[in-house]
């Protein structure tokens, strides 16, 4: 039996106006997200708000299928009814959000995503990406919004063990520290960790809202968080 | 066994998806693939080796310097693979094949 425990941070970083990101902490639920609204003030944080308030009061779903269903259900649902409320903004205008969802169970785990919220794991030493940026070849462009276009969320199958740590990032961590920067910290104590990735990527610049959940998994001899 | 078990099930995800929003494959049949596969999956969580997925070791612990991710121009077999992924029909067939074949194994474990 597997167990978990969370830290977690957001900050408004050193150039924006408004913290845009927001966090879904589902604790006892396992279910986590890291949501990145864009579309500049009062529009990126709408579109967060809207994931964030799905999120945090679904009831979720005990079957892998419908666990799948269901989370590709609500960010369509959110997806749409944000192309409502732009194309309802005069001039119309982009808003939209990024997010990666994490959900944790004792018969399986799963992640969620849609854009550049990516999930690391830390594991034997070694940092690894599961899932792959919503990018362009050789860009930064994201092709996937929750909010424009087309959208559908891609899922990923992982199986947490202990001594695991996973850490969910907006690309205001990724992108001012890299990942060498990341696992030198995901090496450490969590407490140091927590704090340590939030003040490296301010003094990297801040130059984006930033934002994340770091999970350490446990056996049965530890306590869930 | 396998150790790419989840890998195919991740990609088999994947592609669902991708064939999805490329108008490629029936939302309706997409939906059905996944729930089967999906199904089948949990109900061998147990037996199915951990994923290697689409990761990718990026980095060791106490790296200082920055690191170059693994990110390479694709070769030319990824070029011709494109091509023909980019053939709906081939693309489907191969799709509902590697989702059946991966339910009967799964089923068998």
């Amino acid at each position: 039996m597997i167990s978990w425990q969370r830290w977690s941070a957001t900050d408004v970083g050193n150039r924006r106006a408004e913290n845009e990101d927001a966090l879904v902490l589902r604790d006892a639920d396992g279910f986590w997200a890291v949501i990145d609204g864009l579309g500049g003030p009062d529009a990126g944080r709408v579109a967060s708000a809207a994931l964030a308030y799905a999120l945090e009061n679904l009831s979720l779903q005990d079957g892998l299928a419908d666990a799948v269903d269901q989370l590709e259900d609500v960010l369509v649902a959110v997806h749409e009814q944000l192309l409502e409320f732009s194309s309802q903004q005069q001039p119309a205008r982009l808003l939209g959000c990024t997010a990666a969802l994490v959900r944790i169970t004792q018969g399986w785990s799963l992640m969620a995503w849609v854009g550049d919220v990516r999930l690391y794991r830390w594991r034997d030493r070694e940092l690894k990406q599961l899932g792959d940026d919503h990018v362009g070849f050789g860009t930064e462009d994201l092709t996937r919004l929750i909010g424009a276009n087309t959208m559908l969320p891609d899922f990923l199958l992982f199986k947490p063990q202990p001594k695991d740590r996973y850490l969910i990032c907006s690309d205001g961590l990724h992108g001012e520290l890299g990942t060498a920067r990341i696992a030198y910290w995901l090496a450490r104590d969590p407490i140091l960790a927590q704090r340590e990735l939030l003040a490296e990527a301010l003094a990297a610049g801040g130059r984006d809202n930033l934002s994340f959940v770091m999970l350490d998994i446990g056996g049965d001899d530890d306590e869930q968080g | 066994m396998s150790k790419d078990d989840l890998q195919i099930v991740n990609h088999a995800l994947k592609e669902l998806t991708r064939l999805q929003l490329e108008q490629g494959m029936d939302a309706q049949l997409a939906w059905q693939e996944r729930r089967a596969m999906l199904t089948a999956v949990e109900e061998n969580w147990p037996r199915i080796p951990e994923v290697a997925g689409q990761d990718q070791v990026i980095t060791k612990e106490d790296s200082q310097e920055p690191v170059q991710l693994n990110v390479r121009r694709p070769a030319l077999w990824v070029v011709v693979r494109g091509y023909i992924l980019n053939q709906r029909f081939v693309v489907s067939a191969m799709l509902l094949l590697m989702a059946l074949m991966t339910f009967i194994y799964v089923g068998l474990l």
